[in-house]
């Protein structure tokens, strides 16, 4: 229990050490968005992470937002944005910045734009760059989850 | 079945296209409108032995944190025959920070030493493949072709400029100028979407 307390008082992570601390290697889905607050493609896909947040809260998925802002109080500002839209995302932020080095562990084709979303269950992996509407993230769920 | 071969040729080079040139391509001269009002074009620069392509834009962070760097950039190799040339690829309808007068006002501001031109078409970066911005695209003079010889970022770095440890860019240019293939040909870079 403390460890998981502790875990969640960590809110920035090198990409590597939140796969390592979040996907399990279990029956749930594992959906993980980069996404930043002055990215515009991506906050305005955020309503449809939300549809899927809500079809899915029954079953084994978790949805995780990491955030690329960067700068004095990144963290703060990627929450509160989410705070301030009634979003009730479990958000994070990347501390990652040689691109060269991190994105290619997220998946080799992604050019390294945002927004970006990669889906695990197990040792399966599905990567999506540009934007996503909830009919195509449900669709790489249910693929996952059968 | 000569349509649909035909349909099908197209669907390819579509594909092709899509993907942009790659390394060792020969580059298509571009004319695109620089912030002063005039025309800029590869095929016109003068006693140049390549250049330093950047598309890059006003709003984005990761440009934003980069300016000072390219600016560097420009300073350190436009003497040695490769200048930086800026290119904004954003539509400012969906991104009105990134209009053509308010990269005017950025220049300004920033004291961009090289020519910050607008892809208004938006169909020179699609050529290069450009995905982001900031997104580096160093070329090669080959007698009157340029060929591209590096692609990705800036340098490991892209956030802070005081963690920089491998600078991609300088060391591509100089393995140009001493006649060597560039140590690394791409790196994945990070960066705001094109936006389209």
């Amino acid at each position: 229990m403390l460890f998981a307390l502790s875990l969640n008082a960590q809110n920035t992570w090198k990409f590597s050490d939140f796969k390592a601390a979040h996907v399990k290697q279990n029956d749930t889905v594992y959906v993980i968005n980069f996404w930043a607050t002055w990215c515009v493609p991506c906050v305005k896909e955020l309503p449809e992470f939300e549809k899927s947040i809500k079809s899915y809260n029954q079953k084994p998925v978790k949805f995780y937002f990491l955030s690329l802002d960067f700068g004095d109080n990144a963290w703060k500002k990627a929450n509160n944005y989410l705070d301030k839209r009634s979003f009730s995302f479990d958000s994070f932020l990347t501390t990652d910045d040689n691109a060269n080095e991190w994105i290619p562990i997220v998946d080799e084709s992604w050019s390294g734009a945002i927004p970006a979303t990669v889906i695990y269950k197990g040792n399966k992996k599905t990567f999506h760059e540009g934007k996503i509407t909830s009919a195509e993230l449900n669709e790489y769920i249910d693929k996952m989850l059968n | 079945m000569r349509t649909l071969l035909f349909v099908i040729s197209i669907f390819i080079s579509t594909a092709l296209m899509a993907d942009g040139y790659q390394i060792g391509d020969k580059v298509d001269n571009f004319n695109l409108k620089n912030i002063d009002g005039k025309m800029v074009s590869l095929d016109e620069m003068q006693d140049v032995k390549g250049a330093i392509v950047i598309f890059t834009c006003n709003h984005c962070p990761y440009s934003i944190a980069n300016e000072d760097r390219i600016i560097e950039l420009d300073k350190k190799y436009k003497k040695k025959g490769y200048p930086v040339i800026a290119i904004n690829p954003n539509d400012p309808k969906i991104q009105p920070e990134d209009s053509f007068d308010k990269m005017k006002v950025r220049a300004k501001e920033k004291g961009f030493t090289f020519p910050y031109l607008f892809d208004e078409e938006q169909t020179v970066y699609k050529k290069f493949g450009a995905t982001k911005t900031p997104h580096v695209f160093v070329l090669n003079k080959k007698g009157n072709e340029f060929v591209l010889e590096y692609i990705g970022a800036i340098d490991d770095s892209p956030r802070k400029a005081g963690k920089v440890n491998d600078k991609y860019v300088e060391k591509a240019v100089d393995a140009l100028l001493a006649g060597n293939e560039p140590p690394m040909r791409e790196t994945k870079a990070i960066g705001c979407s094109i936006k389209d």
